[in-house]
C-alpha cells in the first residue's frame, strides 16, 4: 500500500526555533516528531519570500529558472503535484486566500482550499486546524498528498500578534512573540495528527524562508518618533489629494528624528541584532531569513540527524526517490536518499536571490551559498553591494569580508555566472483550463 | 528616463500598400518617423503582439501561434508594459480579446465585445479619462473592426479553398476598403483628440499594424495566418516624440524593433535579468543615420485543410528588402522569390541554383533553432 503524503509549509518558520541550543519555543510534538524522523539541521531556502521560495520547491528548480520576478507560484511540467497526480494520487490541500496561489489551489480536488488570511482571521486557533482536519478526514481517494500552508506567524510580520496565542503566552513558551506563535503552533499540529494514520503517512514539515526576531523584542520602528498629534493635524487641515504626499514629507521627517535615537540604541549590537531589528520586509540573503527546518517522518523513514548543506531544490527529488518515483529530468535539486541511508553525496551550491519587490528595488540581491562560504551582491550591479561571509567561523554572518577576499569572491561569482548562464529550459504548464479559454476566444474571433 | 506618456495605437489588419496610399496617413508623414516597411513576426494577432511587446520572435517567447498566449516565458522575457509599469507608469490597454496580447504589467486590461462596441468613441473617452491622471501613462489602443468585419463576411462565409471567394476579387477590393476607410475616420478622431488633450506634447504617439491580409492574392489563404506572403507579413509603423525631426525611412525593419526603440527614446536600460532581445532600436535610423539591414524571420500555422490553425508553425519564412525564403514544413517545400522585380511572390525560384538559395536557408535555420 503506497503511503500518503501529509506536506506541511509554515510560512516563515526559522530552523532555529524548531531545533538546537537557539530554540526558545516549547514544541514537544515536533520533538517527538523529529525524534522519529529524517531532521536536516542544515537546510536553507534560495530566497527570503513565499512566491520564488514555493516555485523552487514544487519545481525543484532556483528561481532564474522560474522567474525571479514572478508574482505568481510558477509550475512547470515537472511539477511535484504533476508528478504525484502521474503516479496516480490524489491532491488535495489548503492554502490562504491569495493571488498568488491561485496556480496552486487549481491543483487540489476539494473545492474548500483557500482560507481567510487578511489580518490573521484564520489561524490554527481560530479555524484553520479544524478545516485541516476535515479535509483529512474526507480523503477517502488513496493514496493522497495534502499540502496545508500555515500563516500564523505572518501576522508578526505586520507587527501583528497572531490571534489565539493567548495560552502561550507564559514565559515557558518563549521570551518572544515569535516563539511563543511556533509554540502554539506545534500544539495544534498535535490535534491535527490524532487524525491522521501515521503508519501509512509521509510527513513533511519545512518553511518557504526564515525570519527576523527582533532583539530584545524592539525593532527600529518601535524607536521611530510616531509624529501621531502632527499627522492628524495634518490630515484634517490639508486636501485630501496632497496626503500622500504630505504622508512621504512626515515619514522623512519620522526617519530624520529617529535615525540618530536608532543609531546610537543599536550602536554596542552586532550587525546580526541590528539585522533583526530592521523592517520585516527589508530584503535581506543572510541566514536568519533563509535558514528553513525540512523534516520527513513516517512511514519507513528511520530516526537520522543530518548534518550536511541541503536545499529546497532538494526536497522534490528525495521525495521521488523514496517513493520510487521516476525522477523528474531538468531540475536542480539531488535526491538525498543517501544521506537517509547513511551514504555520502556530493556537496551542492546553494543559488540565492531576494523576493522580488513590485518594481526593482536598490537591494534587490543575488549570490550563492556553499556549507563554507555566503556571497552575494547587487542582482544589477555585480560591483555594488558585496558581501562575503565565512559561516564556518562567522555563522552570524557580522563580519564582511569581501574587502580582504578579493579571489574568493572572483571564484563565487564565477561559480554564480556559470549558474546563471546555465537556466535550464522547460514548458511552462498550461492547464486544459487555459486550453478551454483560448478555444473560447478563437472562436468568437472567428478562427474555429 | 525621459518624462513622457505612450500612446500606441494599433490597427488591426491595417495592410502597408492601403496605408501608404491613405490621405489620412499621407497627411502625417509631416509630422511623424514614418516606417514603410515593417516585417511581421506573425501574420496573425495573437503571436505578432507578443513578438511586438517583448521585441522577441514567438519561437523563443514561446507564443508562436494562435494556440500559445499562455505559454508565453514571462520569466524570461520582459514586455514592454512590464518596463513601463515599474518605472511608475499607469498602464491601460483596451483590446477584443483576452489572449491576444500579455497582460502581464497593465494596470488594466480592458475587453470590449468587437460587435457592440463604438471603439472611437471608447478609445476617445479613455484618452480623456487617462489625461486627468497626474501619473504618467501608458495606452494600448487596439482598433479591431477591420477583423471584425472579415470575421463576419469572409471568416464566416468562406474557407481558405472557396473558389467563390477568389473568383470576386473586386468586392474583396472594394470590402477591404470600407473597412479601412472606417479605421482611417477612427485614427483622424483618436489623433484629434490627443490633440485637443494636448498630449502630443508629453507623449510618444506609435501608431502600427500587427499584420496585413489577403484580399485574395493566393489560393489557401482567405484572410491572414496560413502563409508568409508579403500581403500579410507588411506592415507600417508611424512613431513621433517631442523634438523628432520627421523622416520616411523605406528600409526594411522588423516591428520586434518597436520595443527596444521606445525604451530607447525613454531612456531605458534593457533589463539584463532577462533573456537578450532579438529586435534592436531603431533611433539611428530616426536620427537620419545608416543601419545595416536585419533578417526578418517569420512564422505561421497553415491549418491547409482543417477548420482550426495548428498548435505549432508549420510554415516559416526570412526576408530581405530584396529576397525571401519560405519553407512550408507540413509538406517539405521551399520556396524563394526575387522581391525587388516579383513583389507579387509569383515566381518560385527554389532550385534555379542561386546563391541566395543557400545563404538564406541557413539563415532560417539559424533562427528557426534559437530557443
Amino acid at each position: 500500500m503506497r503511503p500518503n503524503v501529509l506536506f506541511i509549509l509554515v510560512d516563515g518558520l526559522r530552523a532555529d526555533q524548531c531545533y538546537g541550543v537557539d530554540k526558545k519555543s516549547h514544541t514537544p510534538f515536533l520533538d517527538s516528531l523529529i525524534n522519529d524522523g529524517v531532521y536536516f539541521n542544515n537546510a536553507f531556502s534560495s530566497v527570503d519570500g513565499t512566491i520564488l521560495a514555493l516555485s523552487t520547491i514544487f519545481n525543484s528548480l532556483f528561481p532564474f529558472n522560474t522567474g525571479v520576478r514572478e508574482r505568481r507560484i510558477v509550475f512547470t511540467d515537472n511539477n511535484i503535484f504533476n508528478i504525484f497526480q502521474k503516479n496516480k494520487y490524489h491532491i488535495f490541500g489548503l492554502v490562504p486566500d491569495m493571488e498568488i496561489y491561485e496556480p496552486l489551489k487549481k491543483k487540489f480536488e476539494n473545492k474548500l482550499n483557500s482560507y481567510d488570511w487578511i489580518n490573521g482571521n484564520e489561524s490554527l486557533a481560530t479555524g484553520l486546524t479544524k478545516k485541516i482536519i476535515d479535509i483529512l478526514q474526507s480523503n477517502n481517494s488513496e493514496p493522497w498528498i495534502s499540502y496545508f500552508h500555515v500563516l500564523d506567524l505572518h501576522p508578526l510580520r505586520e507587527g501583528k500578534i497572531p490571534k489565539g496565542i493567548e495560552e502561550f503566552e507564559s514565559s515557558d513558551f518563549g521570551s518572544s512573540s515569535y516563539s511563543k506563535t511556533v509554540s502554539s503552533i506545534d500544539y495544534w499540529f498535535g490535534k491535527i495528527l490524532e487524525c491522521v494514520d501515521l503508519s501509512n503517512t509521509i510527513i513533511i514539515l519545512t518553511s518557504d524562508h526564515g525570519e527576523k526576531i527582533p532583539y530584545k523584542g524592539i525593532t527600529n520602528t518601535d524607536m521611530e518618533h510616531r509624529l501621531d498629534r502632527t499627522k492628524k493635524i495634518g490630515k484634517s487641515i490639508l486636501p485630501k489629494k496632497t496626503h500622500e504626499k504630505a504622508g512621504k514629507m512626515l515619514s522623512k521627517i519620522r526617519t530624520s528624528i529617529s535615525k540618530p535615537k536608532i543609531i546610537i540604541e543599536n550602536q554596542e549590537l552586532t550587525n546580526y541584532q541590528k539585522r533583526s531589528r530592521t523592517p520585516y520586509f527589508t530584503l535581506s540573503l543572510h541566514d536568519e531569513s533563509l535558514h528553513v527546518p525540512i523534516l520527513i517522518v513516517g512511514k519507513g523513514i528511520s530516526q537520522c540527524l543530518i548534518k550536511n548543506f541541503v536545499r529546497h531544490v532538494d526536497i522534490l527529488p528525495t521525495l521521488c526517490d523514496i517513493l520510487h518515483f521516476e525522477l523528474p529530468q531538468k531540475i536542480n535539486g539531488v535526491s538525498l536518499k543517501p544521506l537517509l541511508e547513511q551514504k555520502q553525496i556530493q556537496e551542492n551550491i546553494q543559488y540565492l536571490h531576494t523576493i522580488p519587490y513590485e518594481k526593482p528595488h536598490q537591494d534587490d540581491a543575488v549570490g550563492i551559498r556553499t556549507n563554507k562560504y555566503k556571497y552575494f551582491r547587487s542582482a544589477q550591479n555585480p560591483n555594488k553591494n558585496i558581501h562575503l561571509y565565512n559561516l564556518q567561523k562567522d555563522p552570524h554572518e557580522n563580519h564582511n569580508i569581501s574587502q580582504n577576499n578579493q579571489n574568493v569572491v572572483k571564484e563565487l561569482e564565477e561559480e554564480l555566472s556559470r549558474l546563471i548562464k546555465n537556466p535550464i529550459t522547460f514548458n511552462e504548464e498550461m492547464s486544459d483550463e487555459d486550453d478551454k479559454k483560448i478555444e473560447e476566444e478563437l472562436k468568437k474571433m472567428g478562427y474555429l | 528616463m525621459k518624462d513622457l506618456n505612450l500612446i500606441l495605437i494599433l490597427i488591426d489588419s491595417g495592410r502597408q500598400d492601403y496605408m501608404i496610399k491613405s490621405e489620412m496617413i499621407r497627411k502625417l508623414r509631416s509630422k511623424f518617423s514614418f516606417f514603410t516597411n515593417v516585417i511581421t513576426y506573425a501574420p496573425h494577432t495573437i503571436a505578432s503582439m507578443h513578438a511586438i511587446f517583448s521585441g522577441c520572435y514567438g519561437n523563443r517567447t514561446g507564443t508562436n501561434s494562435y494556440w500559445s498566449t499562455f505559454k508565453f516565458k514571462k520569466n524570461k522575457f520582459k514586455t514592454l508594459a512590464e518596463y513601463l509599469y515599474e518605472l511608475g507608469f499607469k498602464t491601460y490597454a483596451d483590446v477584443h480579446s483576452d489572449i491576444v496580447s500579455p497582460k502581464q504589467g497593465f494596470n488594466q486590461f480592458r475587453i470590449y465585445d468587437e460587435e457592440t462596441v463604438d471603439i472611437t468613441t471608447r478609445h476617445c473617452d479613455l484618452l480623456n479619462e487617462i489625461s486627468n491622471e497626474r501619473k504618467k501613462f501608458f495606452v494600448y489602443l487596439h482598433y479591431s473592426k477591420i477583423h471584425t468585419g472579415i470575421k463576419n463576411e469572409v471568416l464566416k462565409k468562406y474557407s481558405n479553398f472557396s473558389e467563390d471567394y477568389y473568383k470576386n476579387l473586386k468586392l474583396n477590393e472594394e470590402r477591404y476598403e470600407r473597412l479601412f476607410h472606417e479605421s482611417e475616420n477612427y485614427l483622424n478622431e483618436i489623433l484629434e483628440t490627443i490633440c485637443s488633450l494636448e498630449l502630443e506634447k508629453n507623449s510618444i504617439i506609435l501608431i502600427m499594424s500587427d499584420h496585413g491580409i489577403s484580399i485574395g492574392e493566393k489560393m489557401g489563404e482567405i484572410a491572414y495566418g496560413a502563409f508568409c506572403y508579403d500581403y500579410t507579413l507588411k506592415t507600417l509603423s508611424l512613431i513621433k516624440f517631442p523634438e523628432i525631426t520627421p523622416i520616411q525611412i523605406n528600409q526594411q525593419i522588423r516591428s520586434i524593433d518597436m520595443m527596444p526603440t521606445i525604451l530607447d527614446i525613454l531612456d531605458i536600460q534593457v533589463d539584463k535579468q532577462f533573456d537578450e532581445l532579438d529586435g534592436r532600436t531603431l533611433m539611428p535610423l530616426i536620427l537620419g543615420n545608416n543601419m545595416d539591414e536585419e533578417i526578418a524571420y517569420s512564422e505561421t500555422g497553415n491549418p491547409l485543410n482543417e477548420k482550426r490553425p495548428p498548435r505549432e508553425p508549420n510554415t516559416m519564412s526570412v526576408r530581405t528588402s530584396k529576397w525571401k525564403f519560405i519553407h512550408n514544413v507540413h509538406n517539405n517545400t521551399k520556396e524563394l522569390y526575387d522581391l525587388e522585380n516579383d513583389p507579387s511572390e509569383t515566381k518560385n525560384l527554389f532550385g534555379t541554383n542561386l546563391d541566395i538559395e543557400n545563404y538564406l536557408w541557413e539563415k532560417l535555420e539559424n533562427i528557426r533553432n534559437n530557443f
